[in-house]
Order: C-alpha cells, then sequence, then structure tokens
C-alpha cells in the first residue's frame, strides 16, 4: 500500500482509486424542491433549515450562471446527484469504520496524520461524515469540533443558526445557493476565548461516487485572543462525467485571536470546483489562508477576507498549478472595512501543457479604513506556449489616508537558469522541475511537513514528461 | 443615440465591482467639428479627408458604441498623413474648439507611411464653464519603420462630456509615443486599444491626468501584442483632488506567435483629498511562453518620509501636495513640441486660464 509522506511513492495514482457505491443511499440525479425536501428529510432537518434550503433553490434558479469566469458548460444540473449517504453512520473510531472507507482514508493517510500531528481529525466520505474524533487534551480544553449536522441538533443550535450562511448569504452567487440548498456533512469549530491551539484540526473530503456532488458546509467560530489552524485537504477518483463541489467555508475570527486556514485542493481532473470561503475578522484579529490549488477540471475559488474590526489583518499566500485539461480560476478577495487594517496577498501560479490559470482578486478599501495598508503580488509561470496565464486584480479605494501597492509579472523559465543547473549535471527536465519547485517554495514553506512534501512532489510530478 | 455601452474590459470580472465596462446614459447624437489645422512651415505633413472605411474594423479603446456615435455626425474623417520616407517631426496641430451646449463629434486619421514620422498635438477645448457633449475618434495607422508621435490634451469646460476614442495598429518596426493628459472634462470617458501588429513593434504611453470636484474619469488602455518582440510601456500618473473618481483599465494581452515581447504597464496615483475614489484594475493577459509582462501600482497618499522631508524645509502639506502634482504635469508637458501649447497647458493647470505670456 503506497503511503502519503514517503517521498518517493507520490503520484497522482494515489487519489486515483474508487470503490463500488456499496449500499450507499442516494437522491436521484438533478435539483428540483422534491430533492431538496428528500435531502432535507434524511438529514432530519428542523424546521427553519428545510425553509431555508427551499428558499436557496428559489434563489438558484433565480441568478444566472456567471458570464465571466471559465466556461461551465460540461456542468448540467439535471446529471449530478446531490446526495450520496455511505452505507455507515459517522464513526469516534478508525476500527467501526466500513473497510473499503477505512482503506481509503488510509491510503490517503489521514489515520497515520490524525496520530503524528493533528489535534483532531474529520473525514467525510461522499456527502457524509464517516469519522470524527478530536484528542481529550483538546476536547478538555472546551474545543468544539463536531460534524456539522450534529450541532445543528445539540447544544450549539442556536449558534448554528445565528451563524449559517450568514457570512455568505446564499444570494451571493448561484452556487452560493445552491450550496444553501443541498448542503451536507462538513465540520463544525469552535475555539473558546484565550485557547491556543498548537497542533492543527483537519477534515478530508473525498468524493466517490461518480457524478455527485459535495456540498459541504465548515462553520469555524473563535472567539477572542484564541489561535486555531485548520487543514483542509480534498481528492476524488477521475471519472469520464463531471463530479461538482460547491463547498461553503464561513470563518469568525474573534478579537486579536488568529485562524490559520490551509487547504491542499487535488480534486479530479473531472471535477468542477465551485467553493466559496469568506472570514470575518474582529478587532486586532488575523486571518492567514495558505491554498494550493492543484486538481479540478474548473475552479472559481477566491477567499475573501473581511477586515471589520480596528487593526484586523489578512494575509493569503497561494499557488495554482494548471495543468492538462484544467483552468484554474483562483485569487482572493478583500475588504477593509475597519481602520488600521492590512493585507497581503502573494500568489504564484504556474500553467503547463494546455492549462489555463487566472489570478483575480479584489482589494476594496472603504471611506473609514483609514491608515490601511494592503499590497498585492502575483506571478506567474508561463511553462510552454499551449498555456494560458492571465492575471485581473482589481482595486477599489475609497480613501486618500491608505496605501495600496500591486506588482504582477508573467514570464517563462529563464533559460540562464536552465543552462546553469544543466551545466552542473543536471538534466533540462530536473532543472525545471527544480525552478519550478523554488517558484512555489513561499507557499510550500507556509504549509506543515507533510503537506509541504506533498506539494512538492505534485509540482515535481506534473513537472516530469513536460520536456520533449 | 440613447445609452451606450464603453470602455469594455477584454476579459471581465465580478459583476459587483462594476468595472467590467461604463454604461453612459443619454448620449446625444453629434453634430460635424471642425478643426482648427496647423501645419508648420515646410511640413511633409498632408492633410485631407477620408470616408475612413479601411479603420473601422479596428479595435478601439472605447468600443463600438463609440464608432456608431461618431457616426451620427455624418462628416468625414480629417486625414492627416506622412507619406513614405518623410520626416514631419514639426508638430501637426489639430486644434478642437467646442461649442457650449452641442454634441460634436469628430473622427480623425493619422496616417504615417512606410519609414516616415509624424508628429500631431491635438488640443480640446471649449469656453471654461461651458457644458456639452465631444467626441474624438482617432485611428493610428503606422505603416513599417513609421513612428507617429500623437499628444492629445484635454482642457475642455467644466461641464462637458468627453468621449475620446483610439484605435492603431502598427507594422513591423513601427512605432507610436503617445503623451495624454487631461485636464477638463465632467464626465471623461477615455479609450485606446493599439495593435502591436508587427515583429518589434512598439507602443509608448504616457497618461497624466488632474482631476478634482466631481469629475468622473473612465479609462480603458489596452496593448495587444501579436507581433515578435513587441514592447509596450503604459504609464498612468494622476492626482485626484475632492470628489473626483476615476477608474483605469489597463492591459496588456501576449497573443499568439508574440514570441520576445515585453510589457510594462504603471499607475501611480495620488490621492489629494479624502472624498476621492480611485478604481483601478491592471491586467495582463498571456498565452505566449517567451514574453515578460509586468505591472505595478502605488495608491494612496504622499510618502510619510518624502511629506516629512518637506515639512522639515518649510513647506506645508498642502503645498507639499501641490508641488508634486505640479512636477507631474510638468514632466509630461515637456513631451509637447510646441512651447506656446505647452505654457498654456501648465497655465491650465494652475489657474484654470490658457493665457500665455
Amino acid at each position: 500500500m503506497k503511503e502519503k509522506t514517503k517521498v518517493s511513492d507520490i503520484d497522482r495514482n494515489m487519489y486515483d482509486f474508487r470503490y463500488d457505491e456499496k449500499d450507499a443511499y442516494k437522491v436521484q440525479e438533478g435539483l428540483t424542491p422534491a430533492i431538496v425536501e428528500q435531502i432535507s428529510k434524511e438529514k432530519k432537518d428542523p424546521e427553519w433549515m428545510r425553509e431555508f434550503r427551499l428558499h436557496c433553490l428559489d434563489i438558484y434558479n433565480q441568478i444566472p450562471i456567471p458570464d465571466w469566469g471559465p466556461s461551465i458548460d460540461g456542468l448540467d444540473m439535471d446529471n449530478i446527484v446531490t446526495y450520496v449517504r455511505p452505507n455507515t453512520k459517522m464513526q469516534g473510531d478508525w476500527k467501526d469504520v466500513p473497510q473499503d472507507i477505512k482503506d481509503t482514508f488510509e491510503r490517503l493517510g489521514i489515520p497515520q496524520a490524525e496520530r503524528k500531528s493533528l489535534a483532531g481529525v474529520g473525514a467525510q466520505y461522499d456527502s457524509e461524515l464517516v469519522y470524527h474524533n478530536v484528542k481529550d487534551e483538546v476536547a478538555q480544553q472546551g474545543v468544539v469540533y463536531s460534524d456539522i449536522e450534529s450541532a445543528l441538533h445539540g447544544e450549539y443550535a442556536d449558534l448554528i443558526r445565528s451563524h449559517f450562511m450568514k457570512l455568505v448569504p446564499p444570494t451571493d452567487h448561484k452556487f452560493a445557493a445552491l450550496h444553501g440548498a443541498v448542503w451536507s456533512g462538513g465540520s463544525f469549530v469552535y475555539v473558546p476565548e484565550g485557547v491556543h491551539l498548537t497542533i492543527p484540526l483537519q477534515s478530508y473530503f473525498r468524493l466517490n461516487a461518480k457524478g455527485a456532488g459535495q456540498f459541504e458546509h465548515t462553520l469555524i467560530i473563535v472567539e477572542d485572543n484564541a489561535y486555531l489552524h485548520f487543514i483542509e485537504g480534498c481528492s476524488a477518483p477521475k471519472y469520464n462525467v463531471a463530479n461538482l463541489h460547491a463547498g461553503c467555508v464561513e470563518l469568525y475570527v474573534g478579537k486579536n485571536s488568529t485562524l490559520r486556514y490551509s487547504t491542499i485542493e487535488n480534486w479530479s481532473k473531472n471535477m468542477y470546483n465551485l467553493n466559496t470561503k469568506r472570514a470575518i475578522v474582529a478587532e486586532g484579529g488575523k486571518i492567514e489562508w495558505v491554498s494550493g490549488s492543484f486538481g479540478s477540471h474548473t475552479s472559481y475559488l477566491y477567499p475573501m477576507s473581511v477586515l471589520q474590526g480596528r487593526g484586523a489583518r489578512c494575509e493569503f499566500t497561494g499557488i495554482t498549478f494548471a495543468g492538462k485539461g484544467q483552468e484554474l480560476d483562483t485569487g482572493a478577495k478583500v475588504v477593509h472595512n475597519a481602520p488600521d487594517t492590512s493585507s497581503y496577498i502573494n500568489t504564484k501560479s504556474i500553467s503547463k501543457d494546455g492549462g489555463v490559470s487566472v489570478f483575480r482578486s479584489a482589494v476594496v478599501v472603504k471611506p473609514q479604513a483609514k491608515r490601511s495598508k494592503s499590497a498585492v503580488s502575483c506571478q506567474s509561470l508561463m511553462v510552454d506556449n499551449i498555456s494560458r496565464s492571465d492575471t485581473i486584480p482589481a482595486m477599489d479605494i475609497r480613501t486618500n489616508d491608505a496605501d495600496v501597492g500591486h506588482e504582477a509579472r508573467i514570464g517563462k523559465i529563464s533559460d540562464e537558469a536552465v543552462f546553469y543547473l544543466m551545466s552542473r549535471g543536471i538534466s533540462e527536465e530536473d532543472a525545471r522541475a527544480m525552478i519550478v519547485s523554488g517558484f512555489a517554495d513561499n507557499v510550500s514553506k507556509e504549509l506543515p511537513l507533510e503537506y509541504a512534501v506533498e506539494m512538492n512532489n505534485l509540482i515535481n510530478l506534473e513537472m516530469k514528461g513536460a520536456i520533449g | 443615440m440613447n445609452d451606450m455601452r464603453v470602455n469594455t474590459l477584454p476579459s471581465p470580472t465580478w459583476k459587483w465591482l462594476k468595472m467590467n465596462y461604463a454604461d453612459v446614459k443619454d448620449v446625444q447624437e453629434a453634430q460635424a467639428c471642425s478643426p482648427q489645422v496647423e501645419i508648420p512651415e515646410g511640413s511633409p505633413a498632408v492633410v485631407g479627408r477620408t470616408d475612413a472605411a479601411v479603420y473601422r474594423e479596428y479595435r478601439t479603446g472605447v468600443g463600438y458604441d463609440m464608432v456608431k456615435l461618431v457616426d451620427t455626425a455624418g462628416d468625414l474623417a480629417y486625414e492627416v498623413a506622412a507619406e513614405a520616407g518623410q520626416k514631419a517631426d514639426k508638430p501637426v496641430v489639430l486644434r478642437m474648439d467646442f461649442d457650449a451646449d452641442k454634441s460634436e463629434a469628430i473622427r480623425v486619421v493619422l496616417r504615417a507611411e512606410e519609414g516616415s514620422e509624424l508628429t500631431v498635438i491635438m488640443v480640446y477645448r471649449s469656453k471654461k464653464e461651458a457644458a456639452g457633449q465631444a467626441a474624438v475618434q482617432t485611428y493610428l495607422d503606422v505603416k513599417k519603420n513609421a513612428k507617429i508621435n500623437l499628444i492629445q490634451i484635454d482642457v475642455l469646460g467644466k461641464g462637458f462630456r468627453f468621449f475620446n476614442d483610439i484605435g492603431g495598429r502598427l507594422e513591423d518596426k513601427g512605432q507610436t509615443d503617445m503623451t495624454n493628459i487631461i485636464l477638463g472634462g465632467k464626465e471623461i470617458y477615455e479609450g485606446c486599444s493599439v495593435d502591436l501588429a508587427g515583429r518589434e513593434s512598439s507602443l509608448e504611453a504616457d497618461i497624466g491626468y488632474f482631476i478634482g470636484n466631481t469629475v468622473k474619469l473612465d479609462m480603458n488602455y489596452e496593448a495587444v501584442h501579436h507581433g515578435k518582440k513587441s514592447e509596450c510601456r503604459m504609464d498612468a500618473n494622476g492626482v485626484l483632488r475632492d470628489k473626483a473618481e476615476k477608474l483605469f483599465r489597463g492591459t496588456i494581452d501576449f497573443r499568439d506567435g508574440c514570441a520576445g515581447s515585453v510589457g510594462n504597464e504603471k499607475e501611480d496615483v495620488l490621492m489629494f483629498d479624502d472624498g476621492v475614489i480611485n478604481r483601478t484594475i491592471p491586467l495582463i493577459l498571456c498565452v505566449e511562453e517567451d514574453v515578460e509582462g509586468n505591472h505595478g501600482a502605488t495608491i494612496g497618499k504622499l510618502d510619510n518620509d518624502l511629506l516629512f522631508y518637506m515639512e522639515s524645509r518649510g513647506i506645508d502639506e498642502q503645498s507639499a501636495y501641490r508641488a508634486i502634482a505640479d512636477a507631474r504635469l510638468r514632466s509630461l508637458c515637456r513631451k509637447i513640441p510646441d512651447s506656446a501649447i505647452r505654457c498654456r497647458t501648465e497655465n491650465y493647470f494652475e489657474s484654470g486660464t490658457e493665457e500665455c505670456e
């Protein structure tokens, strides 16, 4: 069996395995009020959630498909199964998880990672979480890490109701509305005031079913003076039909707190990844996004930070690697809504083998955001002349008492650098891979070690075969 | 005419930003406008009239609705040309005085035949407090090894809606050096799209705007690289005062086959007062591996160190801002190759009048 943390063993095939959907419960393909009602019934939603889902469906039907990003013509909602429940309940012990699902996550290295370096793990398989656990010492500090459905029916029901899709309203865009209608699974994290969680929590999302959608909802509330690092991973086997991921992440960062949200996205190349992530940051708080986008056929992904309190900060570090058949439209949005706020966006993108990479950003500085600062840097590397790379950064500045800087650069791998490395006995292929890895270094060094290793190997793997 | 959609971004982004294009309401059909043409003595430049039919397929910055607006004037275009091998380095001046309370439009073709050079200054004027609508569409046709130097100066009245549109095509080693100084008007739409079609063709564009009150300035500049080793440099420098609002769209578009090309774009915006709005969207679009594209923007107030330096020498903050704005304008005005027009432009900036001794 392949293991994730062994460098020599990592390749894309480790994600590309599948199991039959044995005894799984599915709704019909398509999107109708009856299907939404059925999902709501299956999930034993409270009445307000049932009504909310139907309201979202109405909104979904009213909002047009976006006409500014990559084509999503290949995505037909009539062919998407919006809810697939694996044949198991959520377990708190690996030994109780069905063997095929357990094998899946073991091949992805999740239990090993939990033992070695995580404070808690959630594992979602298709539409439901199948495993969730948090270490005792973490729970004893008052940290809540559960599936969102349990929170919705338990003591945090009111908290969920007051926060669910308030930061990302269903009117935000078509796929936010879709998410609201058919969401299932995901995690709820609550970090009490003053708690510094020194080791991360992780959720891993695996979409196994052919032609299915995954619509998990992640809601994290970090109270004042606290710290959390949350890691999100995702993958799927490749099919010859479209799969859809339209998750939603809502992050509330309290006063003087820091939340680091790291994502390595490695969906299969038949996936439409139309995900929405948003954080609101209170006075003196900080959101740190670390984002690696490697998979998917088509991506729309722009984590947004609303700097709501005085002195709130945002850092976004991202890398996007678009290979053959991929159109990855990624970036970030920041709204400076209070004085003394600051944002720093630093991204790298690589386009290769016909891949399309688009960096898209928005920095909005409102009139009240006096003394705010923002810096955006995006660098793009073109590895061949059949690929495409675009940068589309927007700035809207409404006070003169702000400093905003932006720089963008597009270029190719330096022939001189390749020549230098080759003159020292390194093959051209390895030299190019080495340069690309170095280019991506600012992101990999922000990731926990084993994820950095995974990312570097993904890049290395993608680069192999690029020559000749 | 009724409404126009202008300055469309070549690759759109989120609608909520309201940057993808500008919609202009209640656009008035235009009458023809006759420019005052000044040809320096001995200049080989030739001025004539043309239907400009061959240029209608050129992409322009403002866009196709501009073609329709200028067509409503029903007039032939004014053509200024330098024939093959001729160097008309002394500037031809096209002075356009727009009448108050009218809608006027004019089309101009600037043509530089192989190995020639043409310098043209276009001045857009009206009475100081006048209101009206003016539209100018300029086509640049730059043949092999030819060069056009174009200086456009907007000193229109405080109530003017102004459309200024450029579309150009450069053949092998063709060059265009463009300076655009925007001082007047109330609602201004500036667009420029230049096709760097030829090998080693190059575009240099310096844009300067100095706007205040409630002036709205909406710009769309595009350099489209088709030719190998083509180069562009676009520098936009501006000062915003009072409640002025500005949107700058700047695109470097590296198309298939433009290997070896370089594009640089830079914007520096000084936001003088707290009520101003600055919006910027600089694009780099790229389908070619062997290119280099760079963009940089600096937006905000004066650097604190610079301000401290000036204040320590007895220059207060307002005077410091004024001095910096003045320096920016004068650096652009130095590119005006006519001392009288340069003087009038500087005076307009300083005192709102073009009077020169």
